[in-house]
């Protein structure tokens, strides 16, 4: 039995972890029901905006637990304070390690650069109000163009960009005038001259080509120059911050768990109020949740390359990443054959492999430090193409995107999202790549099931 | 804390509603299944869809075979997958609620019912475009006041009435003759069992009449049309006679739209005589629909096919009432009866 009240164990941990010197955010615990929690892990925030995504992963998460295929144990949400929401059917001894678990995370979100610059405080108010904008459009228009709104906009979700800022429209260089005209025409000159460009003034907004810097964020150009009410670009804008406030807790994945798991460890060896039988129950919740049977288990993962990295360069370093870093940084900067070489001795990371991964009955062989090095990298590789906007039209109402890639993109999925941005953009989109030309359709995402 | 009250199980509805369309493609593949056929209209069958993804810029995958029809075999592991329990009743809906009777004409003594909305009802509640003024008045008047109160208000409002406007009778006919074999008979089953179905949800009044034919048609009850098997040679001169004959007894053209629906392998002795060629152009001009469904025909033309071919097409125009499909395995059952209802070409 585990003794005290959920306060007094908030308590204990939170001395724990100080000990430890950890600095986690101030954070609120919260029991909610299961059915609470399914909705949290699938809108990721309280109070977020309605979506049949969310409603999918509401329902994935509903029937796992029902099954027994797993449960969602709990979710946390960075804000200032945090919000860490406990599922309160599950054991006493459970919701410790939780606890634990959801300080190391909350250590994790004030110290990360990339996790402390998004916007924190009131964060369920923030989304909520989002939630309440996108509810009044359904309201406004139809149901289903805020649902192809938002649908466009998903689609855009991996293109933005924080440091987006708004292009400087750079004219087509005109004529070097002759000087000698110049001074003798002075006043037909003037008669021709083109004004310089006024934003605020519509008949001298001239078409413009090329445009600068260089921006992959269609999605904030689209919400500024596409043809949408003020409503909608509003609603996109909002879209885009949400996207935003998520990129960097995306990117952190690996090191996030792994960073709570990596304390969780530690805590409920400390914690002190209970009996023998809790811990071991405890101990059961971890050895579940880091079932190393998937290797890229975030948990299991992330918490054995911490405990590599602790080892061997100390907890100092430890601080240092976390303050810095992200994923792709992490695995590829500190993975080293020296490391994984350990890793394998320790047998935590796999020393073997199948001969052929298709065929299991071939047996394994002995797996590399290099080659395993080299594959979890590997893994880790950002695998999204990059497409840039080239130019816009102006006069033409015209948006052309430009892939440089040598990759063919995907034939279908890439029409779709082109109709999205056409859709949105109201106007001609083009996407230029070296194996083929799209043109989006914005009938056909108007047409769409 | 407001977690707002059930948004997850509003959005799992949205959800559904989008799936429903990918399960719509999906279930041409099961519909031959025992367990949907035959089966209880509550009986609950589970159904694997493919979880349905948000498009995004991507590579195009290496291997060759990931494309497909966004169906795998169940190799991409179970978090891709969603099982959906639906009823026996609610997929035939799903496939079938489209399909209408072809050529269904009006007949002044029909029992099939239509519906007609008749505005002759009085609520007190409603949409204010329906306020009914005068009874309105009349409500306030009866109190002895000159203006409204909420109480008045009386609003109009419309009745359902069942309005008879036209009659049907379909009639299948399914060969029974040696060259029918198990795959065929299944087959012609299966199809048959399909539009009966769906006549039985769609017109629920219509009646249906069951033959089977070798050389000789015999008249059957359901039961008997989905499980006696007799055997013998195949001719349709006699069976075809015969409906005509109770045709013009029981269900005259002119109170009865007439449907015919056929199925056969197209297995007959093509010494057919001109006598045949006539009584099918009567059956043609006399009734709305001469279907007929070819099972695991010849690869070419079968003799029956241009028959048909032949006795339909008059001044080098084809008959708007003969259509036909073939239906060569469990997939194209279902095509097989949209062209022959709908009137696609296949």
């Amino acid at each position: 039995m585990v003794h005290g009240t959920l306060d007094s164990w908030v308590q204990e941990m939170d001395q724990l972890v100080r000990a430890h010197g950890l600095t986690p955010l101030p954070t609120e615990f919260h029991l909610v029901s299961d059915e609470d929690i399914y909705t949290l892990s699938s809108y990721f925030v309280p109070g977020r905006y309605r979506h049949w995504t969310h409603g999918e992963r509401y329902w994935m998460a509903k029937q796992r637990d029902e099954q027994g295929m797993g449960r969602i144990y709990e979710l946390v949400v960075n804000g200032d304070p945090a919000l860490a929401y406990l599922l309160d059917k599950n054991a006493d001894a459970y919701n410790v390690l939780v606890i634990g678990h959801v300080l190391g995370h909350t250590d994790f979100f004030a110290r990360n650069q990339y996790l402390s610059q998004v916007r924190r405080p009131n964060i369920g108010m923030w989304f909520r109000e989002h939630a309440e904008w996108l509810e009044d459009l359904h309201r406004q228009r139809s149901f289903s163009r805020v649902e192809k709104l938002i649908d466009a906009a998903h689609t855009l979700a991996q293109l933005i960009d924080p440091y987006y800022r708004a292009p400087e429209f750079l004219r087509v260089p005109e004529k070097e005038n002759n000087p000698r005209q110049q001074k003798s025409f002075d006043w037909v000159r003037e008669l021709y001259e083109s004004k310089s460009l006024d934003s605020g003034d519509d008949a001298s907004y001239v078409p413009t080509f090329k445009i600068w810097p260089y921006t992959q964020d269609v999605l904030a150009l689209v919400a500024d120059y596409g043809h949408l009410a003020d409503e909608e670009r509003a609603a996109l804008r909002m879209l885009r911050e949400e996207m935003l406030y998520f990129q960097p807790q995306a990117r952190t994945k690996f090191m996030n768990e792994g960073w709570a798991t990596f304390w969780h460890v530690r805590l409920i060896r400390e914690f002190s109020q209970w009996d023998d039988q809790d811990h071991i129950e405890a101990m059961r919740m971890h050895a579940l949740v880091t079932q190393s049977r998937n290797f890229f288990n975030p948990y299991y993962f992330g918490w054995t390359l911490w405990e590599l990295l602790y080892e061997m360069h100390g907890l100092e370093t430890c601080f240092q990443i976390v303050a810095d870093q992200t994923d792709v940084q992490w695995i590829n900067q500190w993975i080293t054959p020296e490391l994984v070489r350990i890793a394998q001795n320790k047998n935590v990371w796999p020393l073997e492999r199948p001969i052929d991964p298709e065929d299991s009955s071939k047996g394994t062989e002995y797996y590399p430090a290099e080659d395993l090095m080299h594959d979890v990298q590997q893994v880790f590789q950002p695998d999204t193409p990059e497409i840039f906007v080239e130019q816009i039209d102006a006069q033409s109402h015209r948006l052309d995107l430009i892939y440089h890639g040598d990759r063919p993109l995907h034939k279908e999925y890439t029409q779709d999202v082109l109709n999205a941005i056409a859709y949105l953009w109201g106007g001609d989109v083009m996407l230029t790549s070296a194996h083929k030309i799209w043109y989006g359709n914005e009938a056909d995402w108007r047409r769409r099931a | 804390m407001d977690l707002y009250d059930h948004k997850g199980e509003l959005d799992r509805r949205w959800y559904l509603k989008k799936l429903s369309q990918a399960i719509k493609a999906r279930l041409p593949e099961l519909i031959t299944q025992e367990a949907v056929m035959g089966s209880a209209p509550d009986k609950r069958i589970r159904i694997a869809v493919r979880k349905l993804e948000e498009p995004d810029f991507r590579y195009q995958p290496r291997n060759a075979q990931g494309q497909g029809s966004g169906y795998g075999s169940g190799q991409d592991g179970d978090d891709d997958v969603v099982w959906i329990e639906m009823t026996t009743e609610e997929i035939m809906d799903l496939l079938l609620e489209d399909l209408k009777l072809p050529r269904l004409d009006d007949k002044p003594r029909g029992v099939l019912h239509g519906e007609e909305d008749r505005y002759d009802d009085v609520a007190n509640k409603g949409p204010w475009a329906n306020i009914d003024k005068r009874r309105s008045l009349y409500q306030a008047a009866k109190e002895g006041r000159d203006y409204l109160k909420e109480d008045d208000l009386r609003y109009r409002t419309w009745r359902t009435y069942p309005k008879p406007v036209t009659a049907a009778v379909i009639t299948l006919v399914r060969d029974a003759s040696g060259s029918m074999d198990e795959s065929k008979r299944y087959l012609s089953k299966s199809a048959a069992w399909w539009l009966v179905q769906w006549i039985r949800r769609q017109y629920r009044y219509a009646e249906i009449r069951y033959f089977l034919h070798t050389t000789v048609p015999v008249e059957v009850d359901e039961k008997d049309f989905f499980n006696r098997e007799i055997t013998g040679g195949t001719a349709i001169l006699s069976t075809y006679q015969t409906i005509l004959q109770l045709w013009d007894h029981d269900f005259p053209h002119d109170e009865w739209n007439r449907y015919l629906l056929h199925f056969s392998d197209g297995d007959i002795w093509s010494d057919y005589g001109r006598e045949l060629i006539e009584l099918i152009r009567t059956l043609l001009s006399t009734s709305s629909l001469l279907g007929y469904f070819e099972v695991e025909g010849h690869k070419g033309v079968s003799p029956l096919w241009s028959l048909f071919r032949k006795s339909a097409e008059v001044n080098g125009r084809f008959h708007a009432a003969m259509r036909m499909a073939k239906i060569d395995s469990r997939e194209h059952i279902l095509p097989a009866i949209r062209t022959v209802i709908d009137g696609h070409d296949t």
